[in-house]
């Protein structure tokens, strides 16, 4: 990308020798080196940079992919999504320019005020026409000159056209939470390893004035000074802001190409039927609709998670409201921005000192030639973030620094996920991808402690990740190809400890996606049922060894979650290590959750008899009451069951996971899917107390008994989702089926719901019993559905009602608890 | 007879222990498939009161009147200012203009009445000198006049003015009040009805109130008093005395005192009187629809007609403790509620004569349980009362943890009940709500003009 | 490079067709968010504006090849109403690489839109190009709108295949007519004399399915005009969709991501739900959208065993002995034109015509 220099003059009057801040957009390129396997989405886009030739540094995000397609199909969604990210940064670096030019001016003022002092001096002492006055005079001249250069870049950067920053998509900036910049990045990092009072209390101390320095003439000729990193350049809270949304694209676009595309489909309609999104779907898509109804504020916020510098450093309003002020980039046109930025400047009281401005462009060239060529910075991928905390910069304010640990900055040390693709930020360098790919390439990325195993292979077998599966019939060793989802993920997801720890190690013991994972993965689905699968279990893993306690180191990096999951509920193992937890009360549920659930849900139908009864007892909205006496089997099967639950809630509302007291009814209105504690004190006695008085609400899965007491089910909806001979395999790949089912269940109670004609007389003399035999008519003969399945129907078609007519929230309107007066009968194992 | 022989009086109490009436899950002709649970009060929720057709007001120990709207479950107004329990409370509707004014009054034990617009939640008027605490509150409509009564009954007019009381009573106080013919009141004191007169000049201030008469019959304290139609009102008393009176010379038309157990032959004095306790023939409640007065007794439901003085039908462990209120519904229905926390419904059948009571004689010798009772009763019943029909339980509602003190019957919007576990249910026909959200949901249809 | 060839025609003849489907594409565009309004889908009942069995067979062929469907007709209006409502069930995406027919002069076929109008001529034909519709990326369905018939391409697998012979025949033409130096612009390409493509690509829709006829059915007991029937619509096809990955996600598992030859299609139908051929097929189809080769890695190495594999009785291998009734409707001429074309009349008489496209 080339940043025209030379034209920074053009537009002034010839001879003013003004510079002149260019106004680039961003520019977008696909690089792909099909030899290497690799291909980039690149998002070039410059900063403004005091100390930069021409105020302008290069920079560039890039997101890189083995999967060519992965790039070209999502070019528009890359590309809108990175220009989010820039527009942010490039939103903070303004300010952030705006206020070091501030600095400088005063610096500037101040110099001149001191120069003025000395060229009185010498006048004085040596006459008007000595040599040193005259130098003096010179040097006066030259600090003048620099601060009406610097007062009208001022004005370039505050007069920004804003067009950009009036859409809301494109605004990052929340006025409530000013997180400042002004002293370019220093308390964040600083604070990160440091008390956090002690770098609050002085950075309050002191913002409000900056003292000004004296510039030496041919001072700034410091061949010595380093680069201004990222996090300097730019407005702190956008800083992360940028951060938190490239995160945020990492993780969207994370896995394989088809399951991205199914989701941007499956995004795109859900957002059609928001009315019967709430029965089974989970809660991206409420997010999604409340965008629309919300400012531009709320929208950034939604888009980026919280900045992570907000819980770093939890800052009072109060003591950045004056840099506000200072740098007002705002959402209102920028006509006003002018008028107090100017007054910002007269009443700064003028200083004087002395610099030669003609450095800057010598020193803006030597630093490029630092960051050009081999020195690449790798600012951040999703895991390396973390860990570069305490890299710290000695900044040019060093006299200013308060007495806390200089870290000296060389390189920034990174280390890259092990994920097939990345997002990296990386200062101006050519043809990136494929030395950043190549651990060997002797360049500047500092990759500390990078496995190399992983790289070599994705580098030096391309073939493996593009080749298609099914063009050739010969056994191929692909996997990431062919994997739908971000199963190759989960490893890395599911046991973050293991991560970490071969991270640490420095050494990746196995390849964690690719070949190995697959096998173990199966060979342990197929144990299981050996009496399905006999052939399937080469290892000939017998059972006990599938203990999660017990395992090979190989096996144990696995998905963890399918492991625990093949230790059965029936088992007397407390498993009690977490990992029966899909879900953790507070966090809003996500397909991934369920998807783990899945394996769990899958073990249940295949395990008990009457997994039928109690899944329509679910969604017909009777209270399942899970009953056992250790917690673990009960919380796990209760995570299983909660894949069924219609209107779950965000954070499965719906869904008491352990509950050790006796319930009330209210708790029935809402709980609908609950695990209890079977204890044999005397609470024990008024929580079975509980459940007899209200056993006409419930039904009752005894896990210690393996009984079931509920009304019978004699339809046909539910055997296509549990039946116990399913040839299905992993529990994600039964929840998508459940899922599938169940969209299909909202669909028929939708068109229920909102048949006219099933609801309202056709004609003025029919009577309600006519119609209500059309509706008996239309559930029992149109969808062939038994009585009990029309019971599911009827029971989510009220739930659409009632949502429709109350909105989502429960606070106007009190939830309704329907029941059907039905005989329960006690089914055994 | 067989009882006897198997275990005597142990075996009685296992028997009466026994008696619950169990009608199992599947209730086709239950219609309450849908509750709302209400919840605001802190402490018993005592009395419901229906302001209009969809409002109602609800007061407890806690001092709190809460207004609820019965179709939404929204809690419409938050009426506060008594420090202490409510002790009565009744609806008082006037017409000011051209609109009628729903108001309510209040009656507590911090010795004040008040009077409160459940519109704004505002209290109009409030009394708070008096002598005690008014225990019950009745409202003259064609005087215009309301009237307390608690030491001494006392009238006002609509404005809150005194307009004429009575002398101080003993301490047991005016327990009920009912209107009477002719500018009358009947006021339960203890085991006394008191008969008073009001003297309405054409100035309303100079009204007066005069005791006409005292009736002496019960033999222990009233608990129930009631107007059963124009001619006639009914009391009934702690053991199981119901009188019915008529209104006009204040007669008594018929005296029934009710005993569950008969005495047989054979049965010894003592047997009766052990199994015989007071409180279950207290007559807790009474009801009526204009002919017949149905009588909470103790833990059974009496159900006596009037007009041919005769029980129509009666089951005596109707519930598994003492009744607290009940009401007559159109077509023989019966609702019930009880101190062991469940409603339930009752529908006058006709007694099937023939073979039944005999095999569940039968039965009853063998199993011991629980229909071997009623089924010995009703054999000896039958053959006496020829017109007597059984009261067959047809559902039950079971969602309050606590004592139900009461309930309000909205006819379309269902059934309210307050509980001493601070809980207001509102129980609703499934049917009917999933029919009206159908048509509210087709018109929002229509106003959004789609999706 | 060969004499006479100059690169400046041969780009000159590829590049404008390219540019004019382009602008062809731009001035006729499908909206990305198609009204339900001006659809088949808004009418009041099924047979308002096209039969019954009509539409639901449009439709489910449509989604069997992958919603690639050309619409044929006189009327433009008709066509194009037609042409909506087969874009309805496209994600917006495709809905941009599909057109809508042109009024005063039909466009030509071109090769890779989704769903295209087309009008047919003043003598009520249209001309199909063979190799066109052969090498389109997806088999495609026939929709004639004047006489309501609906015909499709076999499966996908079977098109690549049809498609693999056809380039092979194609270039090894090619190739001989090359070493006879008589190449030439103008120069008619024999065929290879061993291979006649076989012409009856489309063929009756002979798998019907429940997915489809139920959404019809169902959809238009909605009340129009109040956004029910979008939301239906999307509920639907979200439906297809996640069936499709679920089928996908099967597949993998059943084949440790494709390490082992899927053997299971019969347990496949049972688990998912899929015993109707005709669902089986709309969901393999849009799982080959997803991910492309999973036909012909589900039917077999060669697709003749997977013929085989597919195990619905009626079906015989299309390319072993077409159906009789193939050739009741098509005649089988020699091919010496370096173009095949397909005249597709009113009467739904196909007949080869020599010449070439475009023309």
């Amino acid at each position: 990308m080339s940043v025209d220099y030379q034209a920074s003059f053009v537009g002034h009057p010839p001879g003013c020798g003004y510079p002149k801040l260019n106004f680039v957009e961003d520019s977008k390129v696909v690089l792909g080196d099909s030899k290497e396997g690799a291909f980039a989405y690149v998002h070039h886009l410059t900063l403004y940079d005091l100390e930069a030739r021409g105020f302008v540094r290069p920079f560039c995000m890039a997101y890189i992919s083995a999967d060519e397609r992965k790039i070209m199909q999502q070019f528009l969604e890359l590309s809108s999504e990175f220009s989010k990210a820039s527009e942010c940064l490039k939103t903070g670096n303004r300010k952030a320019f705006a206020n070091e030019l501030e600095n400088k001016l005063k610096d500037l003022e101040y110099t001149r005020s001191v120069l003025h002092k000395e060229t009185e001096l010498q006048k004085k002492s040596n006459g008007c026409f000595s040599a040193q006055a005259i130098e003096k005079a010179n040097e006066l001249a030259n600090v003048e000159k620099s601060i009406y250069e610097h007062k009208d870049l001022l004005k370039q950067i505050t007069s920004y056209p804003n067009r950009k920053i009036k859409d809301p998509e494109f605004l990052p900036y929340e006025s409530d939470n000013p997180v400042d910049s002004t002293d370019l990045n220093q308390e964040s990092t600083f604070s990160e390893f440091n008390a956090e009072n002690q770098s609050e209390g002085h950075s309050i101390k002191r913002r409000p004035s900056y003292t000004p320095q004296f510039i030496k003439a041919k001072s700034a000729k410091c061949f010595d000074k380093r680069l201004k990193t990222l996090e300097e350049l730019c407005d702190l809270y956008f800083f992360h802001q940028t951060m938190d949304q490239l995160r945020l694209i990492e993780k969207s676009f994370r896995g394989d190409l088809c399951y991205i595309y199914t989701s941007q489909i499956d995004q795109a309609l859900l957002k059609q039927q928001k009315i019967t999104n709430f029965l089974f779907e989970d809660s991206e898509w409420e997010e999604e609709a409340e965008h629309q109804f919300c400012n531009g504020k709320q929208t950034m916020d939604n888009n980026l998670p919280p900045a992570s510098i907000l819980s770093g450093e939890p800052l009072s309003l109060d003591s950045y409201t004056s840099c506000v002020e200072t740098v007002p980039i705002k959402l209102e046109p920028e006509t006003d921005e002018d008028g107090i930025h100017g007054t910002e400047l007269t009443e700064s009281s003028p200083c004087d000192l002395l610099q030669d401005n003609t450095d800057d462009g010598i020193d803006a060239e030597m630093k490029g030639s630092l960051s050009s060529g081999e020195s690449i910075e790798v600012l951040g991928t999703e895991k390396s973030f973390k860990t570069q905390g305490p890299t710290v910069n000695s900044n040019s304010v060093a006299n200013l620094q308060p007495p806390y640990p200089e870290v000296v900055r060389s390189r920034i040390v990174t280390r890259r996920a092990y994920s097939e693709d990345s997002i990296e930020i990386l200062s101006t360098c050519e043809s990136i991808v494929p030395e950043d790919l190549r651990p060997s390439y002797p360049s500047a990325i500092y990759e500390e402690e990078l496995p190399a195993e992983n790289c070599t292979d994705v580098v030096h077998n391309p073939d493996k990740l593009d080749e298609c599966i099914y063009e050739s019939g010969t056994n191929l060793q692909v996997e990431s190809s062919f994997c739908i989802g971000n199963e190759d993920h989960t490893y890395k997801e599911s046991s973050p400890e293991l991560a970490q720890e071969c991270c640490a190690n420095g050494v990746m013991k196995e390849e964690p996606q690719s070949g190995l994972q697959g096998d173990p993965t199966l060979q342990v689905d197929f144990s299981l049922d050996q009496a399905a699968f006999p052939d399937a279990s080469p290892a000939g893993l017998p059972l006990d060894e599938l203990n999660p306690n017990c395992l090979s180191e190989d096996i144990s990096r696995m998905n963890f979650d399918d492991l625990s999951d093949s230790t059965s509920f029936m088992s007397t193992s407390t498993s009690s290590d977490g990992t029966y937890s899909p879900f953790l009360y507070g966090n809003p549920i996500t397909v991934k959750h369920k998807k783990k659930a899945g394996q769990s849900a899958l073990r249940f139908i295949r395990q008990y008899p009457f997994a039928q009864q109690a899944i329509f007892c679910l969604l017909s909205g009777r209270a399942l009451v899970v009953l056992g006496a250790d917690e673990g089997t009960v919380r796990k099967l209760v995570n299983a069951l909660s894949i069924y639950v219609p209107k779950l809630g965000k954070h499965g509302e719906s869904v008491k996971q352990w509950l050790s007291s006796p319930f009330q009814l209210t708790d029935l209105q809402n709980w609908k899917l609950i695990g209890l504690h079977r204890v044999a004190s005397p609470a024990g006695s008024s929580m079975l107390h509980s459940l007899n008085r209200y056993s006409r609400y419930i039904s009752i899965l005894d896990i210690d008994q393996k009984t079931l007491r509920c009304p019978p089910y004699k339809g046909s909806v539910i055997g296509q989702m549990a039946d116990h001979r399913t040839q299905i395999k992993r529990g994600s790949t039964y929840f998508l089926h459940v899922q599938s089912l169940q969209t299909q269940l909202s669909s028929k109670a939708f068109l229920y719901t909102f048949c006219h004609h099933l609801h309202l007389p056709i004609s003025v003399d029919e009577d309600q019993d006519a119609v209500a035999s059309r509706r008996t008519n239309f559930l029992h003969h149109h969808l062939g559905y038994s009585e009990d399945d029309c019971r599911i129907v009827q029971f989510l078609s009220e739930l659409i009602k009632h949502h429709c007519l109350h909105g989502p929230g429960m606070g106007v309107t009190l939830p309704v608890f329907r029941f059907n007066y039905t005989t329960s009968f006690l089914y055994k194992i | 007879m067989l009882r006897w022989m198997l275990g005597g009086r142990e075996a009685q109490g296992a028997v009466e222990k026994n008696t619950v009436l169990f009608i199992g899950e599947e209730q086709p002709k239950n219609c309450y498939t849908e509750l709302q649970v209400l919840k605001g009060h802190f402490d018993i929720v005592r009395f419901l009161v229906q302001i209009d057709d969809f409002r109602f007001a609800s007061a407890g120990d806690d001092g709190l009147v809460l207004v609820w709207n019965a179709q939404t479950g929204e809690r419409l107004q938050e009426l506060r200012g008594h420090s202490q329990q409510i002790t009565a409370m009744t609806a008082y509707d006037w017409e000011a203009g051209d609109s009628a004014h729903a108001a309510l009054i209040t009656a507590s034990s911090d010795r004040t009445l008040s009077l409160w617009d459940p519109e704004t939640g505002n209290r109009v008027q409030t009394v708070s000198d008096l002598q005690s605490s008014a225990k019950c509150l009745l409202v003259l409509d064609r005087l215009d006049f309301w009237i307390s009564g608690g030491n001494e009954l006392c009238v006002w007019d609509r404005d809150f003015r005194l307009l004429c009381k009575t002398d101080h009573h003993s301490d047991a106080g005016i327990t009920a009040v009912v209107e009477l013919p002719k500018n009358c009141i009947a006021a339960a004191m203890d085991k006394e009805i008191v008969i008073y007169r009001l003297s309405v000049s054409s100035s309303k201030s100079d009204t007066s109130v005069a005791e006409m008469r005292r009736l002496r019959d019960h033999q222990d304290s009233i608990r129930a008093l009631i107007v059963v139609n124009d001619q006639t009102f009914a009391s009934g008393s702690h053991v199981g005395e119901l009188i019915v009176w008529d209104s006009l010379d204040w007669t008594i038309q018929a005296y029934e005192r009710i005993l569950w157990e008969e005495p047989r032959p054979e049965g010894q004095a003592e047997i009766r009187l052990s199994s015989q306790k007071q409180s279950e023939m207290s007559i807790q409640h009474l009801a009526s629809d204009g002919e017949c007065v149905v009588a909470a007794v103790g833990s059974g439901l009496y159900l006596y007609n009037v007009l041919t003085r005769s029980v129509v039908a009666y089951r005596k462990a109707a519930h598994d403790s003492n009744i607290l209120h009940t009401m007559l519904l159109p077509d023989g229905q019966l609702v019930s509620c009880s101190e062991d926390g469940s409603v339930r419904m009752w529908e006058l059948q006709d007694l099937p004569l023939t073979a039944e009571p005999a095999s569940a004689g039968f039965f009853g010798m063998w199993t011991f349980g629980r229909s071997g009772k009623q089924a010995s009763q009703q054999v000896k019943k039958a053959p006496e009362v020829p017109g007597l029909h059984t009261l067959e339980l047809t559902g039950d509602l079971i969602g309050h943890s606590g004592a139900v003190q009461m309930f309000v019957n909205f006819v379309d919007l269902g059934l309210v009940t307050c509980s001493t576990d601070q809980l207001i249910i509102v129980w609703k026909n499934g049917e009917r709500e999933s029919r009206f959200r159908s048509l509210s949901l087709f018109h929002k249809l229509e106003m959004n003009q789609g999706l | 490079m060969q004499k006479g060839y100059s690169i400046v025609s041969v780009l000159t003849s590829e590049i404008v067709p390219i540019m004019e489907l382009l602008s062809s594409m731009k001035s006729h565009s499908v909206p990305e968010d198609i009204d339900i309004k001006e659809t088949v889908l808004n009418d009041d009942d099924i047979g308002d504006s096209c039969h019954e069995d009509f539409l639901h067979k449009a439709i489910s062929s449509h989604l069997q090849t992958c919603g690639c469907s050309m619409v044929v007709g006189s009327n433009p209006d008709k066509v194009n109403k037609i042409v909506r409502t087969l874009c309805l069930f496209l994600t917006p995406a495709e809905r941009k690489c599909s057109r809508l027919c042109r009024a005063e002069s039909s466009f030509r076929y071109d090769t890779g839109l989704f769903v295209q109008g087309l009008l047919k001529d003043m003598t009520g034909s249209f001309v199909l190009p063979f190799r066109q519709v052969l090498y389109s990326p997806f088999p495609t369905t026939h929709i004639d709108v004047d006489v309501n018939t609906v015909k499709q391409m076999p499966p996908c697998h079977e098109h690549t295949y049809n498609q693999r012979r056809y380039m092979r025949s194609e270039l090894s033409a090619l190739w001989k007519a090359v070493s006879e130096e008589d190449i030439g612009p103008d120069t008619v390409i024999h065929a290879d004399e061993t291979f006649t493509p076989d012409l009856n690509v489309f063929q009756d829709v002979m798998h019907r399915d429940t997915l489809v006829k139920s959404f019809l059915d169902e959809v238009f007991l909605l009340k129009p005009g109040l956004g029910l029937r979008s939301t239906f619509l999307a509920q639907f096809l979200l439906l297809l969709h996640r069936r499709a990955l679920t089928l996908l996600k099967y597949i993998e598992d059943e084949t440790q991501k494709g390490k082992k030859p899927f053997r299971s299609l019969r347990s496949l139908k049972t688990d998912l739900d899929l015993m109707v051929e005709g669902d089986l097929n709309i969901t393999m189809a849009l799982a080959e959208k997803l991910k492309a080769g999973l036909h012909s890695f589900v039917f077999g190495k060669s697709f003749y065993t997977s013929v085989q594999e597919r195990d619905f009785p009626t079906h015989v291998p299309a390319l072993s002995l077409p159906p009789p009734y193939h050739h009741a409707h098509y005649e089988l001429k020699p091919q010496t034109s370096r173009l095949a074309l397909w005249k597709s009349h009113s009467s739904l008489e196909p007949e080869l015509v020599t010449g070439l496209s475009g023309d």
